[in-house]
Formats: C-alpha cells, sequence, structure tokens
C-alpha cells in the first residue's frame, strides 16, 4: 500500500474549491433544482428521496476528489487507490464540515453575499443539526472518496463507460425540462428499430454491393413502418408524433382526402430513408457511423425521458444503461482502424445517404425541439456566421481581429435604419419629428424596404466599411492589429449609444419594430405564406444562410485568393516577395470577413425585431474569437463544434443559473487545455503531387 | 524588449502609396482636431484652466493606467501573449484590499494609524494580485507554453471570464465602497478637516489659474509619484539586477536562454509576480481614488491599460509610462477640447490610438522585438 | 447510372419525408397543474452581468419574500405550493427573447416578473405576446413598452410620468433655472432624462449640459469638468446608485460640491447611501408614493434579516408587488377540475391583470396599484426624497394626495 505524495496536496485543493462553491451557495441554490423526482410508492410513503443538483454537485466533488488523488499512484494497486481515495474524500468532508462549524458561529454573510445558512444546504444530508450532519457527511465523504479511488483501477473501456453514464444523468437531470418534450416513446423507438433492423440485417446478409445494401435498409424501414401502423391502427398503441404528422403542413400540401392513407406513407418514407442510412453506416467512416448510433442513443434516452414525468430514477437507469451500452458496444463493433471494421471502407453513396439524412434532422428539427431550443440554435447560427467570416481573418489570412462586433453593428443598424422609419428611409426626418408633428409615416417615409431589400444592402455596406477600416491598420502586425480592432469595435459601440448620433441611431432606445422578414410561398401551398416572426420559423433563414456561407467560403479557400491568405499568414515578407499583391489580399479578408459579420448582424436585428446598443459589445467579438479557436482555427466544421460547445452549452445550461458564466469560462479554459489544436483541428491540406508531406514540425516557438 | 528606448521611426514617402496615402490622412485628420481646438479655444469656449484641470485628472488615472500596463508589459515581452486576465488580477487586489481596509475601519485601526493601515493594505492588496496571477499562469498558461500563440490567448479570456464570476459568485454583485480615509500631513485632523497641513487623501483646493479655478487634490500628485516610484524600481529590477538579466534573456529567446543556465519557468512566473505586484498596488491607489470595487471593475481599465501599453510601444516599460499617463491626459482632455460630449471619450481615445498607430505602427516608443516573434 | 438512381431516390424520400415536419404542441391556453404540483412562476431578471447583476438579484429577493410572506395559493379548497423559475434576461434584447422563448416553451409557467431592462422587455414581447403569456416587469419604464405588447404589465411607473413631475420639482419647489443631465447609457436613464429635460425647458428652465457615463468607467471627473464649465444649478442623473454615488463624489474633484445632485426611482435605495456616505448628502430623488409606509419598513427589516445586507436597489418593492398580483390572479380566476389539478385560463389571467386594482387600487409595498387596462399599474403619484444624515426622508411636497 502506498500514499500518495501529492494526495495531500491535491486532496486540499479539492477541498478549497468545494469550500469555495459551498460559500457561493450553491449547495443551497440548488438543493429545489432536482436532477431524479422524489418516489412515493402506492401508500404514499417515500420510497426514494430524490436527488437534487446540489446533492449531485456534492457526490461529483467527494468522487472526483477521490479520483484525482488516487490516480496518481493508480498502478500501486487497488488496496492505495482505496485508501488514497478515501484519505482524499474524508479531506473534503473535514474542510466542509469545519465551514459548517464555522458558519454556525460566524455570520459570514457581510463577506460572502451569496451565502446562506447551511442547514438548508446538500451538506446536511438531511439531518437536523449540525453534529449529526458533520458525522454523516465524513461517512458519506469516506465512501464517496473511496469509490472514487477505486475507479482509477477500472479499464480505460470501463472506466469510459462509468464516465459516459455519469455524465449522461448529469447531463439529462440538467437539462430535463427542455428536452423532455422532444421525441415521443414510440417514434424513438421505430426509429431506432428501423435503423438498427438494417444495421443487422445488412450485417447478416453480408452483402458488398452498396445497391443491393440499400435496397435492404430500405425493405427494412418500410417493414417497420407497416408494422408499426398496423399497431397504432388496430391495438390502440399510443402514436407517436411523426406517425400522427400533427403539423403546421399536415395535409394541405396536395389536399389529398386520405389523410390516413398520407400519414402512414410519409412515416414510411422517413423510415425507408433512417433504414437505408442504418443499412450504409458501417461503409460512411467511423465519424458517421459512430455519430449515426450515437444520435439513435439519444433519441432513446430522449423518448424514454418524455414517456416518463420527470427523470424517476427508473429513467435515469434507462437513460443511463443506454449510454453505457452504446459506449461499450461501438469500440468493438467498430474494430481498430487496422482489423477489418467500420471506417476501413468508405464509400460516397454511403456518406451521402448519411448527409441526406442529416439534412433531413436539420430541415425537421425547429418542429421537435421547440421555442427554446431552436431559439438556441438560432443563436449558435448567427455566431457560425460570424465565426466562418472569422475564420477567414484568422484562420486563413492569420490576422487577428478584436473587433468583429463593428461589422456586426453595421449591418444590424443598416438593415434596422432601411427597414424602419428614420432619417434614411424618410428623407431626413427624424422619428421623433414623425412622432411629434403627425406626420402619417406611409406619406413621409418613402424610402422603406423590405428585409430581402435591405439584407443585401447591410451586407455590402458591412463589406465595405470593414475595408474601409481596414486600410489604417494595413501596416500593423499581430496583437497590435488585435489592439486597434478592439478599438474600433468600442468605437462603434460608443457611436451607437451617444445621444450626438441619436437622432438617426436612436442612442440607448435603439431601433424599435424592425419588420420581421415575409416568405411568401403560398403558390406552393396555401399554408406557407408565413411571417418568419418565431424562433423556429426564422431558423429556416438562418439555416440558409449558413449553408449558403458555409459554400462561398470552402469555394474561396481553394481559390487563388484562398492560398494567397495563406500564404500571407506564414510569412508577410515571403508572400510579398512571391508576388501577392498584400494590400489587395488583406483588404479582401477584412472585407469578406465583415460582410459575413454583417449578414449575420443584419439577421440578428430582423430575427429581435429591434435593435439595442447594449448587444454591440466587445464581448461578441471576443465569443466569436473563442468559438473559432475552441472548434480547432482553420477549419470550417470546426466553427460548428465551437459555436455547440460556447455558444449552444451556455444556453442550453439555463438551469444552471447564475452560475452559467462561470461554466461557461471553466469550460473555456478546460478546452484549450486538453485540446490546445481546438476540438477539431483542420485536416492537414491537401498537397499537390508535388508537394510532400512534411515532417512533424520542430516544437517550441 | 526591455532594452532602450529606440529611435526606431523612418518615415519613407513615396515608394509606397498606401503608406503615403496614410500619412497624408492621417496628417489631415491631426490638423482638423488642431484647427477645432485652437477655434474653441479662441471662441472662449474652452480656457488653459479647463485644459489644466483636464491634465491634473488625467495624471491621476493615467497613472494608474501605467501601472495595469507594466503587467501587460512585461508578460507580453517575455510570452508574447494578451494576457486578457490581468484586468482580473488587478480587481482582485482591489476587492481583497476591501476586506483588509475595511476591517481596519472596524476596528478603527484605520483612523489611528492612517498611514500604516494603507501600507498594509495595499500590501494586502498586491499579495492577493501575486496570488492570483501565479495561479493564472500555473493553471492556465504553463501547460500551453509551446502552443499556438491563440491558444493561451484563449485560456486567458477563459480564465478572466472564471476569475469574474468566482468574485461575483462570492462576493456578489453589488459594488462596495473604501472608507473616505483622511491622512492629514503636517497638521492635526480635526474631524474631516486638517486643521494646519495637508490632507493628502482627501484635501480638495481651489487654485486660480489663467482667470479661471481648477480643484486640484494632493492625492492626485501622490498617486503620479507613487506610480513613478514603482516603475523606476521596476525598470531598475529589469536593467541593473542578475534576474532582471535573466528576464531579459528569456524574453529574447526562451531556448537560448535556458541553454546558458536560466531557470526559464522561474522567471517567467517572477514576470508574473511582477506584473502583478505593479496591479495590485494600482488597484488599492484606484480603489482609495474611486472608492467602489465591484467584480466587473477590472475590465475597462484593463482595455485602456493594455491600449496603452500599446500606445508606448507594448514590451516596453518607459513606454507603458508614457502611454498611461497620454491616455489618461487624452481621454479627460481631449473631448472638452474638441467640444464633443465625454460620453464619446473612448472614441477620442482610441482615435487616437489609430493615429499614433498610423505614424508609429510600434508605438510610440516603440518595440524591441525580433520581428521573427510578432 | 447505379449512383444517380440510388442518390434521386433517396433525394425525393428525402423532401418528402419533410412533409412530416410537426408543428409545436399548440398551446391549448391554460396552465393545468396537477394536484400535489406547484405553480411556477417565471422570474427573469438579470442576474449576471456588469453592474447590473445588484439590480436583478434585487428583483428576485423582492420575489423571494413576497413568497415566504405567501407562499402558496388556495382555489377552492386545493392549496398549491407556489415556485418560481429564475432565469437570466442579461439586460439585453437578446437576452430577453432567450427567456421568453424559454418561458413558452414551458407551459407549467403561468406568468413572468420581468425582465429587468426594457430592452428585454422588447425582446421578450412579441415571443410572448404571440404565446399568449404575459409579463409584469417591476422595472421596465419605457414609456412606449405598454402600447406595443399586450402581453406587458409594469408595477414601476413609466418614465413619461415620473419625468414630467421630476421636472416640475426641479423648476418649481427647488426654484431652479439651468439644469445638467447626465445619464448612465441605459435606455432607462436616457429616456429618463430626455423626457426631464424636455419638461425642464417647456416649465421654462434651460438646459445648459446633457452628457452621459459609460457604465464600467469608475472615473468621471473629466464628464464633470465639461458639465462644470456651462455652469448649471443642479445635476440631474439617470441611472443607479453604484454611478449615482461616483458621481456625487466626484462632484467635488470638479468644483461642483455646491451644486445640488437628483435622481429619480433608480436611487431609491440604501445603497445609494452605503456607497455614498457623506458625499451622497443631500441628494434628491423621486420615486413612487406612498413608497413609505410600515410594511415597507417590515419589508426591508425582513430583506435584512434573510440576507445579511440591506437592499441592493430599488426594485424588491416593485416585484414583491408583481408576484402578488399573480398570486390574487391565479386565485381569482383558477379552477379545480374533475381531477383535483388547477387548471388557469391565460386569457382570464391576462385579463384579470389588466384590469387589476382598476376599481379600486389596491396598496403595494411600491405605491398605489391600478392597472388601467393597457399594461400601466403603477397609479401612484411620484414623492420626492432627500438624504438627510444618512437617511432617506421625504420631503413634504406636492403629490400628497394620494395618502
Amino acid at each position: 500500500m502506498v500514499f500518495g505524495r501529492s494526495t495531500l496536496r491535491l486532496s486540499l485543493y479539492a477541498a478549497l474549491i468545494t469550500v469555495l462553491l459551498a460559500l457561493s451557495n450553491l449547495f443551497v441554490a440548488f438543493e429545489s433544482r432536482t436532477v431524479l423526482t422524489v418516489v412515493k410508492d402506492a401508500a404514499g410513503e417515500v420510497v426514494f428521496a430524490g436527488l437534487s443538483f446540489s446533492q449531485l454537485s456534492l457526490y461529483i466533488a467527494l468522487v472526483a476528489a477521490g479520483f484525482v488523488a488516487a490516480r496518481q499512484i493508480a498502478t500501486r494497486g487497488v488496496l492505495s487507490a482505496l485508501v488514497n481515495g478515501v484519505i482524499a474524500g474524508l479531506i473534503v468532508g473535514a474542510g466542509l464540515a469545519l465551514l459548517i462549524v464555522f458558519t454556525e458561529a460566524v455570520d459570514v454573510r457581510f463577506v460572502f453575499r451569496n451565502f446562506q445558512p447551511l442547514s438548508r444546504s446538500a451538506l446536511y444530508l438531511g439531518q437536523a443539526d449540525a453534529g449529526a450532519a458533520i458525522t454523516a457527511l465524513l461517512i458519506l465523504s469516506a465512501v464517496l472518496g473511496g469509490v472514487g479511488g477505486l475507479m482509477t483501477q477500472l479499464s480505460a473501456r470501463v472506466g469510459r463507460v462509468v464516465l459516459g453514464g455519469i455524465s449522461a444523468l448529469a447531463i439529462f437531470g440538467v437539462l430535463q425540462s427542455q428536452i423532455d418534450k422532444v421525441m415521443t416513446l414510440s417514434d424513438a423507438v421505430t426509429l431506432a428499430l428501423a435503423f438498427g433492423g438494417a444495421y443487422f440485417a445488412v450485417r447478416v446478409s453480408n452483402t458488398h454491393n452498396v445497391r443491393t445494401r440499400l435496397l435492404i435498409g430500405v425493405g427494412v424501414g418500410f417493414g417497420i413502418a407497416l408494422i408499426m401502423a398496423g399497431l397504432a391502427a388496430f391495438t390502440g398503441m399510443e402514436r407517436g408524433t411523426i406517425l400522427r404528422g400533427a403539423g403546421s403542413l399536415e395535409p394541405t400540401l396536395l389536399n389529398l382526402p386520405l389523410q390516413g392513407a398520407f400519414h402512414v406513407g410519409v412515416f414510411a418514407l422517413i423510415l425507408m430513408l433512417v433504414g437505408a442510412a442504418g443499412a450504409v453506416a458501417r461503409d460512411a467512416g467511423r465519424l458517421l457511423h459512430d455519430g449515426a448510433w450515437y444520435l439513435i442513443a439519444i433519441t432513446l434516452m430522449l423518448g424514454v425521458l418524455s414517456s416518463q414525468r420527470g427523470f424517476s430514477p427508473i429513467t435515469a437507469g434507462v437513460v443511463v444503461a443506454i449510454m453505457c451500452a452504446v459506449l461499450w458496444i461501438l469500440p468493438p463493433i467498430a474494430g481498430t482502424p487496422n482489423a477489418q471494421g467500420v471506417g476501413t471502407t468508405s464509400s460516397a453513396t454511403s456518406r451521402r445517404t448519411l448527409y441526406l439524412l442529416g439534412l433531413v434532422i436539420l430541415l425537421a428539427l425547429p418542429g421537435f425541439i421547440g421555442l427554446s431550443l431552436s431559439n438556441t440554435l438560432n443563436l449558435m447560427m448567427i455566431y457560425i456566421i460570424m465565426g466562418v467570416g472569422m475564420n477567414v481573418m484568422i484562420g486563413y489570412a492569420g490576422l487577428l481581429d478584436l473587433g468583429y462586433v463593428a461589422s456586426f453593428a453595421i449591418g444590424a443598424y443598416t438593415t434596422g435604419l432601411l427597414t424602419t422609419p428614420s432619417m434614411i428611409t424618410c428623407g431626413g426626418i427624424t422619428p421623433d419629428e414623425i412622432k411629434n408633428g403627425g406626420l402619417i409615416v406611409s406619406e413621409v417615409c418613402t424610402g422603406l424596404l423590405t428585409f430581402w431589400e435591405a439584407w443585401p444592402i447591410a451586407i455590402l455596406v458591412s463589406a465595405f466599411v470593414g475595408m474601409g477600416l481596414g486600410v489604417p491598420v494595413l501596416r500593423l502586425r499581430g496583437d497590435y492589429l488585435a489592439i486597434v480592432t478592439l478599438g474600433f469595435g468600442e468605437i462603434i459601440n460608443r457611436l451607437v449609444n451617444s445621444s450626438t448620433f441619436k437622432p438617426l441611431l436612436g442612442g440607448p432606445q435603439g431601433i424599435n419594430n424592425i419588420p420581421v422578414p415575409t416568405l411568401n410561398l403560398s403558390f406552393i401551398n396555401p399554408a406557407w405564406n408565413s411571417q418568419l416572426a418565431s424562433s423556429n420559423e426564422i431558423y429556416y433563414l438562418f439555416l440558409f444562410t449558413v449553408a449558403v456561407g458555409v459554400l462561398v467560403v470552402l469555394r474561396l479557400a481553394n481559390t487563388r485568393l484562398g492560398r494567397a491568405w495563406r500564404a500571407l499568414r506564414d510569412d508577410e515578407d515571403v508572400a510579398e516577395a512571391t508576388g501577392i499583391h498584400l494590400v489587395g489580399a488583406k483588404l479582401l479578408a477584412f472585407g469578406i470577413s465583415s460582410a459575413f459579420s454583417g449578414m449575420g448582424g443584419a439577421l440578428f436585428g430582423a430575427s429581435l425585431q429591434g435593435i439595442y446598443p447594449n448587444s454591440f459589445t466587445l464581448n461578441v467579438s471576443i465569443f466569436v474569437l473563442c468559438l473559432v479557436i475552441v472548434g480547432g482555427m482553420g477549419s470550417i466544421p470546426a466553427v460548428f463544434v465551437g459555436a455547440f460547445v460556447l455558444i449552444g452549452f451556455p444556453e442550453v445550461a439555463r438551469e444552471l443559473q447564475d452560475y452559467r458564466l462561470l461554466a461557461f469560462g471553466v469550460l473555456l479554459v478546460v478546452a484549450m487545455l486538453s485540446k490546445p489544436e481546438g476540438i477539431l483541428p483542420p485536416r492537414p491540406p491537401k498537397l499537390s503531387e508535388h508537394a510532400r508531406p512534411k515532417t512533424a514540425p520542430a516544437a517550441g516557438d | 524588449m526591455l532594452k532602450s528606448i529606440p529611435i526606431a521611426g523612418r518615415l519613407r514617402f513615396g515608394n509606397d502609396p498606401v503608406q503615403t496615402f496614410l500619412y497624408m490622412a492621417g496628417g489631415a485628420l491631426l490638423l482638423f482636431f488642431a484647427f477645432i481646438a485652437v477655434r474653441n479655444t479662441l471662441t472662449g469656449a474652452y480656457g488653459i484652466d479647463d485644459f489644466l484641470q483636464g491634465i491634473v485628472l488625467g495624471l491621476a488615472q493615467g497613472s494608474i493606467y501605467a501601472l495595469i500596463a507594466l503587467g501587460y508589459t512585461l508578460v507580453y515581452g517575455v510570452l508574447m501573449m494578451i494576457n486578457f486576465a490581468h484586468s482580473e488580477v488587478f480587481m482582485g487586489g482591489a476587492y481583497i484590499g476591501f476586506f483588509a481596509i475595511n476591517a481596519f475601519h472596524e476596528s478603527g485601526f484605520l483612523a489611528e494609524n492612517t498611514l500604516v493601515a494603507l501600507l498594509i493594505t495595499m500590501a494586502i492588496g498586491m499579495l492577493a494580485s501575486v496570488i492570483l496571477a501565479v495561479l493564472l499562469e500555473r493553471i492556465a498558461y504553463r501547460p500551453l507554453r509551446n502552443a499556438p500563440r491563440l491558444v493561451p490567448l484563449i485560456t486567458a479570456i477563459g480564465a478572466s471570464i472564471t476569475l469574474q464570476q468566482i468574485f461575483l459568485r462570492l462576493f456578489g454583485g453589488g459594488t462596495r465602497s473604501y472608507p473616505v480615509v483622511s491622512l492629514c500631513i503636517g497638521g492635526t485632523l480635526q474631524g474631516t478637516t486638517c486643521e494646519g497641513g495637508i490632507d493628502i487623501m482627501q484635501g480638495r483646493y481651489q487654485v486660480e489659474v489663467f482667470g479661471g479655478e481648477i480643484v486640484i487634490r494632493p492625492l492626485y500628485f501622490v498617486i503620479f509619484f507613487i506610480a513613478l516610484i514603482l516603475m523606476a524600481a521596476l525598470w531598475f529590477f529589469v536593467q541593473r539586477t542578475k534576474v532582471g538579466k535573466a528576464m531579459r534573456a528569456v524574453a529574447e529567446d526562451k531556448n537560448t536562454a535556458a541553454l546558458m543556465g536560466v531557470n526559464v519557468d522561474r522567471v517567467i512566473v517572477l514576470t508574473f509576480v511582477l506584473g502583478a505586484l505593479m496591479a495590485g498596488a494600482a488597484a488599492v491607489l484606484f480603489a482609495l481614488y474611486n472608492r467602489q470595487v465591484s467584480p466587473f471593475m477590472g475590465f475597462t481599465p484593463g482595455v485602456k491599460a493594455f491600449t496603452a501599453a500599446v500606445l508606448g510601444g507594448i514590451g516596453n516599460v518607459p513606454g507603458a509610462m508614457a502611454g498611461g499617463v497620454l491616455l489618461g491626459v487624452i481621454e479627460s482632455a481631449a473631448p472638452q477640447m474638441l467640444g464633443l460630449p465625454s460620453q464619446l471619450e473612448d472614441v477620442v481615445a482610441f482615435g487616437v490610438l489609430v493615429l499614433i498607430l498610423i505614424f508609429r505602427p510600434t508605438g510610440i516608443f516603440g518595440e524591441v522585438l525580433a520581428k521573427k516573434k510578432a | 447510372m447505379v449512383r444517380n438512381t440510388t442518390r434521386n431516390f433517396l433525394v425525393v424520400m428525402a423532401v418528402l419525408a419533410l412533409l412530416i415536419v410537426p408543428a409545436m404542441a399548440q398551446d391549448e391556453g391554460t396552465v393545468v397543474v396537477e394536484a400535489g404540483d406547484p405553480v411556477v412562476i417565471g422570474v427573469a431578471a438579470v442576474i449576471s452581468g456588469e453592474g447590473l447583476a445588484p439590480l436583478g438579484e434585487d428583483i428576485v429577493r423582492g420575489v423571494e419574500l413576497a413568497l415566504d410572506e405567501r407562499g402558496t395559493v388556495t382555489v377552492g379548497d386545493v392549496e398549491f405550493e407556489v415556485t418560481i423559475d429564475v432565469q437570466d434576461d442579461l439586460c439585453s434584447a437578446e437576452g430577453g427573447q432567450a427567456v421568453a422563448n424559454y418561458y413558452v416553451s414551458n407551459p407549467q409557467i403561468v406568468g413572468i416578473v420581468g425582465p429587468t431592462c426594457s430592452s428585454a422587455c422588447r425582446g421578450a414581447g412579441p415571443i410572448l405576446d404571440s404565446a399568449g403569456y404575459i409579463m409584469i416587469s417591476a422595472s421596465c419604464t419605457n414609456p412606449a413598452l405598454a402600447a406595443d405588447f399586450v402581453s406587458f404589465n409594469r408595477t414601476a411607473p413609466n418614465d413619461d410620468a415620473q419625468g414630467v413631475e421630476d421636472a416640475i420639482f426641479i423648476y418649481d419647489y427647488l426654484g431652479i433655472t439651468k439644469l445638467a443631465t447626465i445619464h448612465d447609457g441605459s435606455p432607462y436613464g436616457e429616456g429618463l432624462v430626455t423626457n426631464v429635460a424636455a419638461a425642464f425647458e417647456e416649465l421654462g428652465g434651460e438646459v445648459v449640459a446633457q452628457d452621459a457615463v459609460t457604465v464600467g468607467d469608475t472615473d468621471f471627473r473629466s464628464t464633470l469638468n465639461t458639465i462644470a464649465a456651462a455652469g448649471p444649478e443642479l445635476i440631474f442623473f439617470g441611472g443607479f446608485p453604484a454611478e449615482a454615488a461616483r458621481l456625487a463624489e466626484q462632484r467635488a474633484d470638479a468644483g461642483l460640491s455646491e451644486v445640488p445632485f437628483m435622481g429619480a426611482d433608480g436611487l431609491y435605495s440604501p445603497e445609494l447611501i452605503n456607497l455614498g456616505g457623506a458625499a451622497v448628502e443631500g441628494v434628491y430623488m423621486s420615486t413612487p408614493a406612498p413608497a413609505v409606509s410600515d410594511a415597507l419598513s417590515e419589508f426591508v427589516a425582513a430583506y435584512e434579516e434573510k440576507y445579511g445586507f440591506a437592499p441592493t436597489a430599488a426594485f424588491h418593492s416593485y416585484s414583491h408587488d408583481a408576484v402578488l398580483m399573480y398570486l390574487d390572479a391565479i386565485e381569482a380566476v383558477g379552477e379545480i377540475d374533475a381531477d383535483g389539478n388547477l387548471v388557469i385560463d391565460r386569457a382570464a389571467l391576462a385579463e384579470y391583470i389588466a384590469n387589476y386594482g382598476a376599481e379600486e387600487p389596491v396598496v403595494g409595498l411600491s405605491g398605489l396599484l391600478s392597472c388601467n387596462g393597457d399594461g400601466e399599474c403603477a397609479q401612484g403619484g411620484i414623492g420626492f426624497f432627500q438624504v438627510q444624515d444618512g437617511e432617506i426622508v421625504r420631503l413634504e411636497t406636492m403629490s400628497m394626495e394620494l395618502e
């Protein structure tokens, strides 16, 4: 048995962090936030007391302390790990116990303003008085620390499964109220059956022809569709959302009288596509294969969650079991990269099938996830659009821009000014003059544009202003550029908020009542004459913009200009010597990235139906920069990942309430420390036949 | 870096059209501003007294910027990274200092031994800043020593948000006030007035100049001189001591310095410590001067100080001082001089930054960096 | 060939499959709280962010204390516990939009107290309007909000009402003819000083200087120095205690120590005195009457007892009143169905709130509450106060008829 050299040090760190969390009121604030609901038996007796988020954080902290302390001596046997884990747990527990004693005696609320008496906290473990609580806490600490210590002894595979299970529990527990209505259980099971059935049917058939595989998949999907529809029709089984087709686009499309048949047909189609995807998943490359399976697993978990009221221990068990199963099974199915397994073959048709399924999911998404999550996706997409543009600046051309918010604001304000009564649309008459002078908007403001007319103008204006701002900084390098662009951002922010420009820009009151974009497709479907007002409608506009933006940037990367940028990034002097027009290349980088930012800004204003100066702060620039770098600088998929992690997570993690930004900051640091090159770094550029692969670049600066 | 003040300006006309254009545009803008300033002075809208008042106000604010700017400049010089979290190091010093001075105030120690209490407060503030900076370096920056340059920038941003939020969650989002401190020199304190002496903390003196009246507080000069002394000490340390030499060596070339027997990690920690000492001192001065502290107080001075560091030439100690004071003075005097509302002071300040960088792309004092690093 | 047919087939399938896009589960327009479950009220407040967290936290604390006072609703003879769901509106339009979407995605939310800032109220407005939810803001004072959004109600007075009274107070009661205004760059501050300045000029006064400070800046001396050059007789500030305390204190450094300082309801908080100390002595402020009552003193005492410090802003009484309006409304329009569940009709709830106290004003902590059908519920007049010897003291002026 070995006592780890740094056990004491690490445990003290853990104790310090836990005590600070306790002082910040974490263990009281989330007592009412349930992760697992209370279970009562028929007689009303409490069988399971429930689990609050506060309790969960306490348990995780204790286990983590044991784990971290024991990890350094993990090779020295089970006993050592156990003992070190227990000691670490006890030290953290003792820290908390001291805190209980201390705060009973002293009122610390002058210093720690958020602190509330611990007697209401998870630390008391349901005990009434401090003495009993401390005893219980110490026992619990020792046990959980020991568990943490023992976890170091698990094999890598088991460890990953356990960690995955705990994460699934925590994530689902925290997010439950947002995601509990996404997917009905019968839908989830049906989808999983179609995908899995096709997947294994193909394996059994052992065919290698892609066309045959697809046919098998489609057949399986169709079969499942018939069975489920039949079950629904004849047994009264609950119908899922998909089968019910309870959509806004209900049969109006073709105005078919055969509503029932129509639904079944569409239902069959979707399952055929899912089946096809399942059938070819093995040939689509490791990433798509695993991704598809995780998606199916998540679908199932969401289905289970929605079928129960609240997150009961049974639901939790099923969710954790699904997660663990996927984590356990996937690596062996996939096999090692060298053995015959997933990822060794990758056919274009297979990949396309899965992409197609992905596209359908993206298009169908807002109908399932509801307004709140749609809104989160929209916010993510605004940042993706900006991130794609920022990627041109920093990933391609190597120019560090901290004033990205400037063109964002310009795009938003241009749209706002052109679509509402303003000095520009009303021939120099200010909105106040109209209001006070009793003028009629429709008579005075002859220049009003619709969103669709204003949008391209906004993009152009942003691009030109971006280029204009690029001129004075052409000669600046690296961080000098960063601080000047930061200055531009701040200047724009102050100008739009200033009273000096209030008649034009509205000052702190901003521009209100910006009309939402309207989309009239009634010639296809009478129901499609819509104002894109709610977040699940304007979602499609965002999606379209992101798609166009990504296509443009991907094309640009392989043009002459794209190569010029990369040369510029690697070495300005060499680039200039090889005949690249530095000024032109740099200004185009400024212009194009600003156009993206302006495009996002215009959408932002339209989706909010108003713009206010306090939306245009340095934070926007910083968030965009962070998501590009956290994702992996220079790659487009990375922007998506970055936006998901940095924008999506904090938005979805509303349940963390005031700890949201703290979690965000920690996440930023941890992400960079564990993946310095980004979560999804760009692949090395495709080499032409002349170039040879480089040897590993030398470390160091 | 940190070596000497270079005379690096080389005005080239003619051979680069962009540069010529920039020089002409910048020159025209400067002339325009000068014209407005002169006109406002001649019409009496702006007097010499306003100008002097602006200068003294800017001096105090600018000295604080300068002290914070040193932290940016030192770290940048050695690690080539913008330490975004430095503003939180500053905030931490001021906030922890609050608990110290408040305890002294409650116990009556502050009233009895004002100078000692102030010095202890400052020491505690500096210590808090140092602890934060060392933790930052250890956790967020050291593991990334060899990562691409932008990566530590992001951890710095993350660390900045984290620290801000930790303070917010622990100590609450509200603002806290330092007690009003009077320090009577050469006289006795009667209530709040200093009989027969000068109250260097709270004293305000109406001075008549050029037909106008301005208010002068001895505190402005106290701040300025403390800043000057600290900076001189730092400069001496970097230039004249052996450890300072090691710092300069690491700044020049980490690998070579390591080969010469310099403990690079220790030197880098030392750089953070020095920067934090300055920030902690600046923080307590700032809080004694403006009295309010909050978890968010670091952001604006941090951005301004970084601007000041760039203005002076980042990586350059005297440059940071000059940049800080210049920025402070521009902020407080320029808007009024140009007849603009002071709401636009940041616009003016950043505008000046752009103008100066047009003529001197590496700041007023230039940087002494090998080009390969930038 | 193979590829093409396969692809075409898949694309056709995908397009057709899209037809299944389901719509949102349509809200039935009622809230159903199952027996034994709590009634949930959303609280949208700014609880993070620079200089703003104390305002939002004050709103949340006001709600929490109101629920400590009265934590249940009783409909019929069934009692339901009331809980809150606090979300951060970030004091921005996009934050307001996000929280509004969050709340309307949860059919259990009966209504919303908040958001905190006028821009957040604007962001939330369209979404709540189309979902049939309502909000009662404790602090959105932008005048146009009530007309622009059906869902909008407020317990705070709007800037128009307060601006005019403030101007009259300054011109008539204090006899000031030269006014300088400063705001903090927030829609609240700017809107307020614009109204005060306009009303003041209409009365015949002269506004000699108008400027603004930036929240986050600490040194306002240069702003004050610019203002001092214009020779004002009073400085009116639209903003909140932290900036006000700094401005009041730094007046002296710009030679304005003799010039009185005034603010509005944003300053009506012990926080101002905590922060400003002697420097805020003599500062005037206005806030809806009757803001001084035994009930309010007891409430503030309970606040200090529970949280260990004095209120950090002036909104606790407004949010307290807002949540009690909901409780009254639920008790009035809620029904118990056959299964013992509480059913609340959203339209009836909105109707009840819109006419809350219309016949006979209800005395709330923040003043008289009487909604005019258009969302304006603060009908009490404005009272004027001054800091005297470290206490906020009511001045004997006009607007007394309400007591």
